[in-house]
């Protein structure tokens, strides 16, 4: 398999963002449609059922820098969320301690990644965890 | 609208226009059909859509002899000139004659119906391939 | 990497060794399937003495699939979109594997000499062409002087 550049890679992500083929648990898509570079994506997250983010909507933004895929992008929680691997008072979600993150592979897209943090949010050791009031932000 | 009400319009339709505004007829025959099965066929027409020409008509082209193939001559698919390979398998379409490795081709055929030269389609004068001759060349290729 | 097919080696060749008049096209040292563009916008078009900066990128499956081709410089046109994105027929569905990087390009400086508003992308623009062609046709001028002028590309190269 040939490697897919960065920006072409990326306009594949916003196509199947776009025409909605991806799950319906979470979102993504160009945060500024005009921005040729693709940096800027804005994603949301489903609350997974059978925790306290349950029917919960959490908002994120991520950033895909110029060597993205090779590297990750940064994702940050724009809805206040308490989850181990999100930093607390920023939002960040935590590269050294989110495996998605630590362990990123070129193959990886954003949706792997807010399908994996909707996982993580669903994990025995945080779906209790007492959560933020609905619609506080970073 | 329910199913009878959709009927009586049909009906209604049909008594004032025949067929002319199918659109219409369309619409109001897609709601008597259940949505799972519109999808279905949905699905199958798209995959209908997708498809190039049956295995058989690419196996029925006729291949050109070596003999004939000339030195400089390559294919326009892959550019790699016929006779690097000893045992050349070059097919020439029927219609517009521009022949291609038999891989290539039918790699192509597998999802289009053109011929990549002149964008034929090959599929629009299927009857006119003359199969007794393709009989031949397959007895030569045996013997080549 | 896999090693490249000997089509795309030949190709990638003679855009070297006999360029199009207007076009360039280099691969890139660290991905050979990968293409920095420039094209020259057409004589007596909107886009005339604008060069306009492009990546094409050569899928698993080229020549069997057309390759991805699109704008970086931004331009004023009712097929390309803001992104770059670029609504030409011969990248869709009326590839064919007899095609090349070399017609593609061509195809693309000829839909700069021909903008076709009637088979949109970027609808606004399109929108604009058709209500008021003149208007349009300015807007362009000015993009092409704004974003692809030959000097500000001799700069930033």
């Amino acid at each position: 398999m040939s490697k897919v550049p960065r920006n072409f890679r990326l306009l594949e992500e916003l196509e199947k963002g776009e025409k909605g083929l991806g799950p319906e648990s979470c979102s993504y898509g160009l945060a500024d449609s005009d921005d040729i570079t693709m940096t800027n994506w804005n994603g949301t997250i489903l609350g997974p059922p059978h925790s306290n983010h349950e029917n919960r909507i959490y908002s994120v933004s991520i950033e895909c820098g110029p060597n993205y895929p090779d590297e990750p992008p940064k994702i940050k929680f724009v809805s206040k969320v308490n989850v181990p691997c999100v930093d607390s008072t920023t939002g960040e979600v935590k590269s050294s301690v989110f495996h998605t993150l630590r362990d990123w592979k070129r193959a990886y897209t954003m949706e792997t990644l807010l399908l994996d943090l909707r996982k993580e949010m669903a994990t025995p050791a945080n779906k209790k965890l007492p959560q933020p009031k609905e619609g506080a932000t970073f | 609208m329910s199913d009878t009400e959709v009927r009586a319009q049909l009906r209604e339709i049909f008594r004032r226009e025949g067929l002319g505004d199918s659109t219409t007829v369309l619409q109001l025959l897609s709601q008597l059909i259940p949505e799972s099965l519109q999808e279905e066929w949905l699905d199958q027409m798209a995959e209908a859509d997708k498809k190039g020409c049956p295995e058989s008509f690419v196996d029925s082209l006729p291949r050109v002899p070596k003999s004939e193939i000339s030195p400089s001559s390559s294919c326009s698919i892959c550019y790699v000139n016929y006779l690097n390979d000893g045992y050349p398998l070059v097919v020439r379409l029927p219609h517009c004659g521009h022949d291609f490795d038999l891989e290539c081709l039918s790699v192509w055929f597998s999802k289009s119906t053109s011929c990549p030269l002149c964008r034929d389609d090959v599929l629009s004068h299927r009857a006119e391939v003359d199969t007794s001759q393709v009989e031949l060349e397959e007895d030569w290729g045996m013997y080549g | 990497m896999a090693s490249l097919p000997k089509r795309i080696i030949k190709e990638t060749e003679r855009l070297v060794s006999d360029p199009v008049p207007g076009i360039t096209a280099e691969p890139h040292e660290d991905n050979l399937r990968y293409f920095q563009v420039t094209i020259e916008g057409p004589q007596q078009s909107p886009y005339e003495n604008g060069v306009f900066n492009l990546e094409l990128f050569l899928p698993d499956d080229y020549p069997m699939e057309a390759p991805k081709v699109r704008f970086l410089t931004k331009i004023y046109h009712p097929n390309i979109d803001k992104l770059g994105r670029i609504c030409l027929d011969v990248l869709k569905t009326n590839w064919s594997p007899a095609l090349q990087i070399r017609t593609v390009l061509l195809s693309v400086q000829a839909l700069l000499a021909s903008p076709n508003p009637n088979d949109p992308l970027a609808n606004d623009v399109a929108e604009d062409w058709i209500k008021d062609e003149e208007g349009a046709i300015k807007t362009a001028r000015e993009w092409t002087e704004a974003y692809a002028s030959k000097k500000d590309q001799k700069s930033t190269n």
